[in-house]
């Protein structure tokens, strides 16, 4: 091979193998940019669901919340009225004990009555 | 943070049509320049066939010593000036380097090739030669400057700054034959008075390889400053993930501290 030829073949090669790598270069490149694209967008959509999951546990949270405080009402019910059984029980108790009370001495006065009508000579 | 916008390197840059035009153009031309260089053209009287070489030799020195040296002095300068600031210019300059770099090996190949059986040594340490070296190995550096991370506006200023030093050696090699005796002979194809030393077939295969290397010279710098382009889209875009991962991680935490026995103040919204 004479210097001529070696020459031209050194240059054109050097010239073209550059050429087919920044081709590469750049198709590897776009290719990163699309993935890169893709990744964002992927991104930007678990940015979305972390978001909305956020969202949500912060609703079950508050839902939470008032459940606690619909068992307390509840609770705060029940009691209200076991104390008004309680009361009425009490009243009923009451009101039985007076009867009984007034029926005692209802008997009492009629005895004494009674015993009033079989001695009247006693009396006069 | 970055003192100048870099939204022209978020846009999508498309390939342009008529660069692929210029390529292709480029290699008719450097296909007529081989045939006519190799067989059509006369031998030298002097040199004989090794003449066949200066077809390419000079062309390739002139893409990257005035084509490739002024394009990065132009961007560089035009970065620098405030006013024209513009991450185009920086990455103009860049790939223009980087193409000057590989004509800038081809010159000197090209030229011991020519050098060993016209001088009869591979190498001299001649001012033209020594001086076109130095401009290799200034761009090589210029190529590791920028690949040391860096923020892109310091690492633009800071090669640009050293696309000045590259800017200053190409008068050094323009005149290095004028100034100092040296081995290499004085201007190829014009002297100093701009008198023409070519003629005919030869002329216009020297005129024609000088065409078709100026074409191939915009291809490439065409393509590399679309990776230039590229690669800061997809350092943005790496950015905007590692951004929007570490504020999924930090959502992330504050859902599991809110998922468990956690309940806002205040009760229900």
């Amino acid at each position: 091979m004479s210097y001529v030829d070696a020459g031209y073949s050194i240059a054109l090669s050097v010239l073209f193998l550059y050429a087919v790598a920044l081709v590469l270069r750049r198709r590897r490149w776009e290719r990163a940019m699309r993935f890169a694209q893709a990744a964002v967008v992927i991104e930007a959509a678990e940015v979305a669901e972390v978001a909305e999951n956020v969202g949500r546990v912060e609703r079950a949270g508050y839902k939470e919340h008032a459940g606690h405080a619909e068992l307390i009402a509840h609770a705060e019910v029940t009691e209200v009225i076991a104390h008004a059984e309680v009361v009425e029980v009490i009243a009923h108790t009451e009101v039985v004990e007076v009867i009984a009370h007034a029926e005692h001495v209802e008997h009492a006065e009629h005895a004494e009555h009674a015993e009033e009508q079989t001695a009247p000579g006693a009396r006069s | 943070m970055n003192s100048i916008s870099r939204t022209n390197s978020t846009s999508t840059v498309s390939r342009p049509r008529w660069l692929t035009w210029v390529g292709i153009l480029g290699v008719v031309c450097m296909g007529f320049t081989v045939w006519l260089g190799l067989w059509v053209t006369p031998p030298d009287q002097v040199q004989g066939n090794l003449a066949r070489l200066l077809y390419i030799h000079p062309p390739i020195a002139t893409v990257a010593l005035y084509w490739a040296g002024g394009v990065a002095l132009a961007g560089s300068l035009l970065y620098l000036w405030p006013r024209t600031r513009s991450f185009f210019w920086d990455r103009l300059a860049a790939a223009s380097v980087e193409v000057g770099a590989v004509f800038s090996a081809l010159t000197c190949i090209t030229g011991s090739i020519w050098g060993r059986p016209a001088w009869g040594v591979w190498w001299a340490w001649d001012a033209r030669l020594t001086s076109t070296a130095l401009l290799l190995l200034l761009e090589l550096g210029y190529l590791a400057l920028r690949r040391v991370p860096a923020d892109p506006a310091i690492r633009a200023r800071r090669c640009a700054v050293a696309a000045l030093l590259i800017a200053l050696d190409v008068p050094i090699v323009h005149f290095s034959v004028d100034w100092w005796q040296t081995l290499h002979q004085t201007g190829t194809v014009l002297d100093p008075g701009f008198h023409l030393h070519v003629h005919g077939s030869m002329a216009w295969t020297f005129l024609l390889g000088f065409i078709a290397f100026s074409l191939i010279f915009v291809w490439l710098l065409g393509v590399r400053y679309r990776i230039e382009v590229l690669q800061d889209q997809v350092g943005d875009q790496e950015m905007e993930i590692s951004l929007a991962e570490r504020w999924n991680e930090g959502t992330e935490l504050v859902g599991v501290g809110s998922s468990g026995t956690h309940v806002p103040e205040g009760g229900a919204p």
